[in-house]
């Protein structure tokens, strides 16, 4: 007998098999996309013009559409959660809708509202913007999408805090805004980084929308999802390396940040 | 009115009915404990003068200034009231060093980079705070962190200090140790200061007049000692009752300043002039010699009875007048009556010392 007696604490069983499926399900589709990877040209395939292309315009709109999306959201979400307005739960649904509502709808409404021959395309027109076909147009496309999953994680920061914090600010002599800078956001941070990562990463995948309403046009809005979509008609080898490009930039990110962001 | 006070008439009518209605003047160097039981105004009162809360009625005037009067619809927000408040968990900022927790108002008020940094080195010295001002608030014990709190509050300058519930967040001994280091540091500052709390021990250690809060009302105010000597309400009766007695202590052994028959207590980490305070519900009276520690057992008579509603108030004659409280049923059972031998005994763990 050794000395040392280790118990071992065995979780159930059920969990554990339950838990390796859903795993499995992850892993299978990038075994596969890894099977199918053409090793040899990857290095020439990546470094084509619509490859090239696209990951700059992924980069610019995805990033742009996180910055705006926190800038719009950040207020969005205080006001949701400190301000009581008659209307405010049809107010939530409906910025929640985009996360339900089929991307490609979204893009329709886009196209509806906002296209050249939708309800302000005339305005727009006159005040010099278009947005359809534009890069303009991805990144709107993208926040449309974004900007939900930023607000609905902020607004639960901002609900979970205690609002005597603010208060004690307040009686330090704060104003309401220099509370919400000097005490609010440095409490909700580390939701607000989460927010702003998940609000990226939704930008950085998003197909429908952007296809329908900004279009299609390699190196100005065609991003990487869309690049994928393209070759997988017409060199699957490009659409494999794409994909995997798309995997390990997502990787990447999301493992640096995880450790130190949320915890 | 004398420049500085607080001169104030607090009306708040809450949905359930309850109501708070007092009126709340205190001078400039004063220390006024609002003393009372949960759920008897003590938070509405914090709440209105803080500017959570708007009057219904009466009016909030501080220094020559309305805060409050809904009559003249004059409401000033709790960032323009100039009340300093020392909240009961101190709600120290986590995400700043102490130094910056202190330097939280003067920046606020964008006062200059020299005033900042002299206000806040002046602050974190008073409250002996320089070593620990680079730490995180997380890092910080009870007391520290009740120090923090107080600097942070002087530093924004108030006009009114106001301390809710500040030593309620701490363990019992180390209450007893920061209540007097707290009496010193309210001496920092020169304008009305009103401490909330729910301790009679606190109220009569620490206040200059303690008004007691029953049901939404001020019952009773005065010195602690005019309230020890005629309660006007059972509640304070029984708040008053508390046996509060000085002596020196040497190892447990208390010999007490105005009565031959010495004590001893539980506490031996604090030598020296003490004040002592014994719970009237900790005294046990006995028609026969009770067994245990001689020490605090002793033989005397009843000097009177008072029936203070569900309890009765026994006061012992010499060698220790002291108030014990009893059930009326052990009134009976003891056949307690003016004039009548008894045997009182305390536990040494129930006679509790604070440095004098």
């Amino acid at each position: 007998m050794s000395a040392e007696r280790r118990v071992r604490q065995r979780p159930p069983t059920a969990l554990v098999v339950l838990s390796a499926i859903a795993v499995l399900l992850f892993v299978l589709p990038l075994v596969g996309l890894l099977s199918r990877t053409p090793w040899s040209r990857l290095g020439e395939l990546l470094a084509s013009d619509v490859v090239v292309d696209a990951l700059w315009l992924s980069f610019v709109s995805s990033l742009a559409a996180a910055v705006i999306s926190t800038i719009l959201g950040v207020p969005l979400a205080w006001v949701l959660s400190r301000v009581e307005f008659p209307g405010r739960s049809v107010v939530r649904a409906i910025v929640t809708l985009p996360m339900v509502l089929p991307p490609v709808v979204g893009g329709a409404a886009l196209l509806f509202a906002l296209g050249r021959r939708g309800l302000m395309g005339e305005a727009l027109e006159a005040a010099g913007i278009v947005l359809p076909f534009s890069l303009a147009g991805v990144i709107l496309a993208n926040v449309f999408v974004a900007l939900p999953f930023l607000v609905i994680t902020v607004e639960g920061a901002l609900r979970s805090i205690d609002p005597r914090y603010e208060q004690a600010a307040g009686s330090l002599g704060a104003s309401k805004l220099t509370v919400f800078r000097r005490v609010t956001l440095p409490m909700i941070r580390p939701s607000l980084l989460a927010g702003m990562v998940l609000a990226w990463a939704r930008a950085l995948g998003e197909f429908g929308a952007t296809i329908t309403f900004a279009g299609n046009l390699q190196g100005r809005t065609q991003t990487l999802p869309l690049a994928v979509f393209v070759s997988l008609e017409s060199d699957r080898d490009a659409a494999v390396a794409i994909s995997l490009l798309l995997v390990a930039i997502s990787l990447i990110v999301l493992v640096a940040l995880r450790d130190r962001w949320w915890r | 009115m004398t420049r500085g006070s607080l001169t104030s008439h607090l009306v708040v009518r809450r949905p359930n009915g309850f109501v708070l209605d007092i009126e709340l003047d205190i001078a400039p160097g004063t220390t006024v404990a609002l003393l009372g039981p949960n759920g008897a105004g003590k938070s509405t009162t914090v709440d209105v003068l803080g500017g959570i809360v708007p009057l219904d009625d009466g009016q909030i005037m501080l220094d020559e200034t309305i805060l409050d009067n809904r009559s003249t619809d004059t409401f000033l927000p709790p960032e323009n009231r100039n009340i300093g408040i020392v909240f009961q968990d101190y709600l120290l900022f986590d995400h700043l060093s102490v130094r910056d927790n202190v330097a939280f108002a003067p920046r606020v008020a964008r006062r200059s980079a020299a005033d900042i940094e002299s206000t806040t080195r002046h602050w974190l010295d008073l409250l002996d705070l320089t070593t620990l001002a680079d730490r995180s608030p997380a890092e910080l014990s009870g007391g520290q962190a009740q120090r923090v709190a107080l600097a942070r509050a002087l530093a924004s300058e108030p006009k009114l200090l106001l301390l809710d519930e500040p030593l309620a967040a701490l363990d019992i001994e180390t209450r007893s140790r920061l209540r007097r280091g707290l009496a010193e540091h309210l001496s920092h500052f020169a304008g009305p200061r009103l401490f909330i709390t729910h301790d009679p021990t606190d109220a009569f250690l620490l206040a200059d007049e303690v008004a007691i809060l029953e049901d939404g009302k001020i019952t009773q105010r005065g010195t602690p000692e005019e309230l020890r000597l005629a309660p006007a309400t059972s509640y304070a009766a029984a708040l008053a009752g508390l046996n509060l007695l000085s002596g020196t202590n040497a190892a447990g052994t208390l010999d007490l300043d105005d009565y031959a028959r010495p004590l001893s207590t539980a506490n031996t980490q604090v030598d020296g002039p003490v004040l002592i305070t014994i719970h009237p519900n900790a005294i046990a009276l006995h028609q026969t010699q009770p067994d245990g520690s001689p020490r605090n057992t002793w033989h005397t008579k009843i000097r009177s009875l008072e029936p203070l509603g569900d309890i009765t108030r026994v006061v012992l004659d010499l060698p220790l007048p002291l108030s014990v409280d009893v059930t009326p049923g052990a009134v009976t059972a003891l056949a307690l009556a003016p004039g009548e031998p008894i045997w009182a005994s305390v536990k040494a763990t129930e006679i509790h010392i604070n440095p004098q």
